[in-house]
């Protein structure tokens, strides 16, 4: 079944089309939700909650727009709340001298294999310096490949912001990597 | 071949760092879980107590159900207390009218007074009854029309015919 039908079915309030749309795209909100918050318990946590979100506001979706950007709109949403109240409580700053960590780094090439723990970590160390903003922005753009008008859509961000932050991602995550290679 | 800067490299590397998610149907299960009570799996009677009881999900039915219960369990609190100090003022004339017997004779000990209460208690509950003015004047009425209708059939039919009156008059201690 494609996804407009699947939605609409949901529309009528079709559970079982329902798990099969939670079925399609689980994986894909839960890479964005983890490449996002480097956690896996939080990163499910956020698939869930995004869709039940999705669940009760899926009448006023817009048939002239993707079901994806809608969905990484709610997805990032949830991460940007989690982000902040992360700050909030002042989360724990990554291991500096963490040699396995610099290893990863300096040694990462495209075909390495890293579990969802080192990937999270990898992520969360090379962006620590950044705001919730510049993460969200750095992961839709670099790690998701979207364009900067797809990330200002999803972000409600101007295209302006967007590029400003990514460069600003940029620029630190380089830092970052310089300091440990 | 020319190297790649670590940045770009690091950036292939988590591009194609794909997190898996582990335990997918558990996810499924506890959203589904979440968007409907019986999360599509139900027994049919937690799905008949849903039914039954699905008015909860809405919050104008839950204020409505509570207001309601407010007032009623006002009204419960103010009933109990209209009738409880009903009850208490009839007591309180039942012990004035109590106290007024054994006021009578100051003289009289403790333990006669306690008797004398308990007595014009059992009086008062098991062998008076409280009878208006107007019934009794009512049946005064009847009575004299009664007395008058006998004397008149006493006369009609001679003297020896009809039993003598009693000679004792039943008081009435009004």
């Amino acid at each position: 079944m494609e996804t407009i039908q699947v939605i609409q079915s949901c529309i009528r309030g079709d559970e079982k089309a329902f798990r099969q749309l939670i079925r399609q795209n689980a994986d894909f909100a839960f890479r964005v939700a983890f490449r996002i918050v480097n956690n896996e318990e939080d990163a499910k946590d956020i698939v869930q909650e995004s869709f039940i979100t999705v669940w009760e506001k899926i009448r006023e979706i817009d048939p002239g727009k993707k079901f994806s950007s809608w969905l990484y709109r709610i997805i990032v949403n949830k991460c940007y709340d989690m982000l902040r109240r992360r700050k909030r409580m002042r989360w724990v700053r990554p291991n500096e001298r963490n040699r396995s960590l610099a290893a990863l780094i300096s040694e990462s090439n495209p075909e390495s294999l890293l579990t969802n723990e080192e990937t999270g970590r990898l992520i969360r160390h090379i962006s620590y310096t950044l705001s919730p903003k510049q993460k969200i922005v750095f992961v839709l753009g670099e790690l998701e490949g979207l364009s900067h008008d797809d990330i200002a859509e999803i972000t409600g961000m101007n295209k302006t912001s967007v590029k400003s932050n990514l460069n600003h991602a940029r620029r630190k995550i380089g830092e970052r990597i310089k300091n440990h290679i | 071949m020319k190297k790649k800067n670590p940045y770009s490299s690091l950036i292939d590397t988590l591009k194609r760092q794909e997190p898996v998610l582990q335990d997918r149907e558990g996810l499924e299960d506890r959203i589904m879980g979440r968007i409907s009570p019986s999360g599509g799996r139900g027994t049919l009677h937690e799905k008949v107590g849903n039914y039954v009881f699905s008015w909860v999900e809405y919050g104008w039915i839950r204020r409505t159900m509570a207001a309601a219960a407010a007032i009623l369990t006002g009204i419960f609190i103010f009933q109990q207390v209209t009738v409880t100090r009903r009850i208490n003022d009839l007591e309180e004339r039942l012990i004035t009218t109590a106290s007024e017997i054994h006021h009578a004779d100051p003289g009289m000990g403790i333990m006669q007074k306690a008797f004398l209460n308990l007595v014009v208690r059992d009086q008062v509950a098991g062998d008076s009854i409280t009878v208006s003015r107007a019934d009794m004047e009512e049946l005064l009425k009847s009575y004299m029309e009664l007395r008058a209708d006998y004397d008149i059939l006493k006369e009609y039919l001679g003297p020896g015919t009809l039993p003598e009156e009693p000679k004792e008059q039943p008081e009435l201690n009004l």
